[in-house]
């Protein structure tokens, strides 16, 4: 009697995880990485970058896009050079899609109306800084503001020097979305 | 630490009616492999951790238990991954169906468990903080316990373990963890 009744018991924990392993199958973690810019794709005006974020494009966003439950790590990696012998910094403001500034926008105004998602990165005088994926976090703010725009899928962006009139190339971006996503 | 503290303070409790006959008590050390399922963010990475054992009834014990899982690095080939892997620090109480204390052989049993699991994710550097969150989660399996004496048992068992995460999604990984069970008073 008693080895049925423990048996009964085991065979109701593997049951257990037969109904999980179930449950697995319906969402998972991704991490997405979206090439935006390489060497062009930016438009320099009023001594600021703009650009326009479209992940949408991306394969893993067609495939998981329309299920996220959440967008759990946002960051970037970033390959910039500064032509001048000072060294700078810029910031980063984002804003959404349907957002009436565009490329043309004043930085004041943008600085006023956008928000500002990273503070201060650096620019070493007469070279090409690199800023991994894992420095990037560094230099993130309103992370919820960012993590709301990079579920909606689009947004845009503008990089604001600290000095204007600066020579800067933003040779090449990539954004890195974590997101968990499901039926 | 006050929820370890905690633990250990639970564990003396029970000891007394252990002392008094009414009921069995064990301790347990166990180490093995955590498997991320689903989670290209994580990577297989190792798990130990130490667990009581009391029976509440016939065929069903409770195993309070803390564990530490610390998952390997993740990688990719489209950026600079220079991200260390998840650890985290699992607080919960397994039910484990067919236990039963002080039997010599193969003892097959099935486990239901519950628990609060912290996880914090930093960069290669550990100057950024990517994630620290504290979240409820619940796993299930089965496993088998060889007792060698009366007292001395080698345990090994496998177990899906998920996390809930917000907007309800959740993470999950499957462990295969072998240890050793010491009973008292048997």
């Amino acid at each position: 009697m008693m080895n049925y009744r423990i048996k009964k018991f085991s065979m109701a924990g593997i049951a257990a995880v037969i109904l999980a392993l179930a449950g697995c199958l319906v969402s998972g973690t991704f991490v997405l990485s979206i090439l935006l810019v390489e060497n062009k794709g930016l438009t320099y005006f009023n001594d600021m970058y703009f650009g326009a974020a479209d992940l949408t494009v991306d394969e893993v966003w067609q495939d998981h896009g329309d299920k996220i439950k959440n967008i759990d790590v946002v960051g970037f990696e970033l390959w910039v050079t500064n032509n001048t012998t000072s060294a700078n910094k810029f910031d980063v403001y984002v804003a959404p899609w349907s957002s009436t500034l565009d490329s043309t926008s004043a930085a004041d105004t943008v600085k006023a109306k956008a928000t500002q998602v990273l503070d201060g990165l650096p620019l070493a005088a007469s070279k090409t800084t690199h800023i991994s994926y894992g420095q990037s976090f560094k230099y993130l703010m309103n992370v919820d503001v960012l993590k709301k725009l990079v579920e909606s899928g689009k947004f845009k962006a503008w990089a604001i020097k600290g000095t204007p009139g600066v020579n800067v190339t933003i040779d090449k971006l990539k954004v890195i979305v974590t997101m968990t996503a499901g039926a | 630490m006050g929820k370890q503290l905690g633990m250990l303070v639970l564990l003396i409790l029970m000891a007394q009616p252990v002392a008094a006959g009414r009921m069995a008590l064990g301790v347990g050390v166990a180490v093995g492999l955590d498997y991320p399922i689903v989670q290209e963010d994580e990577s297989q990475g190792m798990v130990f951790g130490f667990r009581g054992r009391v029976n509440v009834v016939p065929a069903i014990a409770l195993e309070p238990n803390i564990f530490f899982t610390r998952f390997g690095d993740p990688e990719s080939d489209n950026f600079t991954y220079d991200i260390e892997g998840s650890r985290i620090t699992a607080y919960g109480v397994d039910a484990i169906l067919g236990a039963r204390f002080g039997v010599p052989g193969i003892k097959p049993y099935g486990l239901f468990g519950i628990g609060y699991y912290q996880a914090k994710q930093e960069n290669s550097d550990g100057d950024a903080t990517l994630k620290d969150n504290t979240d409820f989660g619940w796993s299930a399996g089965f496993g088998v316990e060889a007792g060698i004496f009366p007292s001395v048992g080698l345990d090994l068992r496998g177990k899906l373990v998920v996390i809930t995460s917000e907007g309800g999604g959740s993470k999950k990984s499957a462990s295969v963890i072998g240890g050793v069970n010491y009973y008292f008073g048997l």
